[in-house]
């Protein structure tokens, strides 16, 4: 098998995947199908990097993390869009969360989907890669490119702030009393 | 909160998360339209139409960083790099006596070591690759922060250069698996950071020759 066919049978491999993360940055919309094809497409214009001890899953995510960069820019550029570096403020969580685990199985998992959405998109991102594709924090690191140190924190932060997303939702629909 | 309590909620929040991203899946229809993009031959050798609109483009956009750099007065210091290892590349190729050839692991760092003074991994043997070592000639100049061998490969001659600088202060691009990229003309540099140096593959062939060279210069336990 040449390796072009040898990097297609991968990169197809990885289709759900690079969907699912797309539908993180951009939910599951028409843009996220765009997304998908852009990444393909831009990995199939430099499949000859793909080789032996390339981790393709993970190449697949930064290209489409890169490509999404891209959009917000030239979204920017429209003024269409403003993106906030949220590294640097701190969490705040408004109220306690319910004691137990039992609360976050009432929910659908549109409803979960929805709420990992309302997240902050770096902070998003790193825990999709952390809690769903079960990569490394060296390899969220690469995919991100930003330093493992940062990848732990955001992951963290993202998992507190989903946490309080999906307590708020149980309040308001009754699944835990006040 | 315990950490062992803190450990239990994570990890029932992953797996909920992980459950309901189970279901997302792409239509068939998008399913196809990838398989279909990935299907064609354009995107790989390129029309002589797209080629030329391809050239064009990268022209205007060399023009404009070429620009672009001027107007900030920056100094082209992480180009220079790049090209000062093309140019070591392009020296191995032309040999001042005989190469050494010797298909050991073992006999080739001991032979860059006597010949360099310094000792730069060398390539494992490969067992099923195209890349195959038998043919090494080491054949290299050193300065006192520099050192390099020419490794004869299927793909043609690739030069392994080994310096200081991360491959970020000289301009390289990072890919995923901790690999870096960059091309000067014909030539590509693939690049790995291996014990606080970096290993960087130098030659006029495609990238993956040079991936798969880099992969099998292992550290030593």
């Amino acid at each position: 098998m040449d390796l072009k066919a040898k990097f297609t049978a991968e990169a197809l491999e990885h289709l759900d995947a690079v969907y699912r993360a797309a539908v993180a940055l951009c939910g599951q919309t028409a843009q996220a199908d765009d997304l998908v094809q852009t990444t393909y497409l831009k990995a199939l214009q430099r499949f000859d990097l793909f080789a032996a001890g390339l981790n393709c899953r993970a190449w697949l995510l930064r290209i489409l993390r890169n490509s999404w960069i891209d959009e917000l820019r030239r979204q920017k550029t429209e003024g269409t869009q403003v993106s906030i570096d949220l590294d640097g403020i701190e969490l705040a969580i408004a109220g306690e969360q319910p004691g137990g685990e039992d609360w976050q199985e009432q929910f659908s998992d549109e409803q979960v989907i929805q709420s990992l959405l309302a997240v902050p998109e770096e902070m998003r991102m790193a825990v999709l890669f952390s809690d769903v594709e079960q990569f490394s924090q060296e390899e969220i690191a690469g995919i991100m490119d930003i330093a493992v140190g940062t990848v732990k924190s955001r992951v963290s932060r993202g998992r507190a702030m989903l946490r309080q997303q999906l307590a708020n939702h149980a309040r308001e629909m009754g699944f835990v009393k006040e | 909160m315990s950490d062992q309590n803190q450990k239990q909620q994570d990890e029932f929040l992953a797996k909920r998360l992980a459950a309901a991203f189970a279901s997302v899946k792409p239509s068939d229809l998008l399913a196809e339209k990838v398989r279909h993009s990935l299907d064609q031959p354009v995107a790989i050798a390129g029309t002589r139409v797209r080629r030329t609109v391809h050239f064009l483009a990268a022209a205007l956009i060399l023009v404009a960083v070429g620009a672009a750099l001027h107007f900030f007065g920056q100094t082209s210091d992480v180009m220079a790099a790049q090209k000062h290892l093309v140019k070591i590349h392009q020296s191995n190729l032309t040999p001042q006596g005989s190469p050494f050839r010797e298909s050991d692991p073992q006999r080739v760092a001991a032979q860059i070591q006597k010949q360099l003074g310094c000792c730069p991994l060398a390539p494992a043997r490969d067992g099923n690759a195209t890349v195959r070592n038998n043919c090494t000639c080491v054949n290299c100049t050193c300065d006192p922060s520099i050192c390099s061998y020419l490794v004869e490969t299927d793909s043609g001659p690739i030069s392994v250069i080994v310096v200081p600088d991360p491959p970020g202060e000289m301009g390289m691009r990072a890919e995923v698996s901790g690999l870096w990229s960059s091309s000067v003309g014909s030539n590509k540099l693939v690049a790995r950071r291996i014990q606080d140096y970096t290993y960087c593959a130098v030659g006029a062939v495609p990238d993956n020759a040079l991936v798969q060279l880099l992969t099998l210069i292992v550290p030593h336990s």
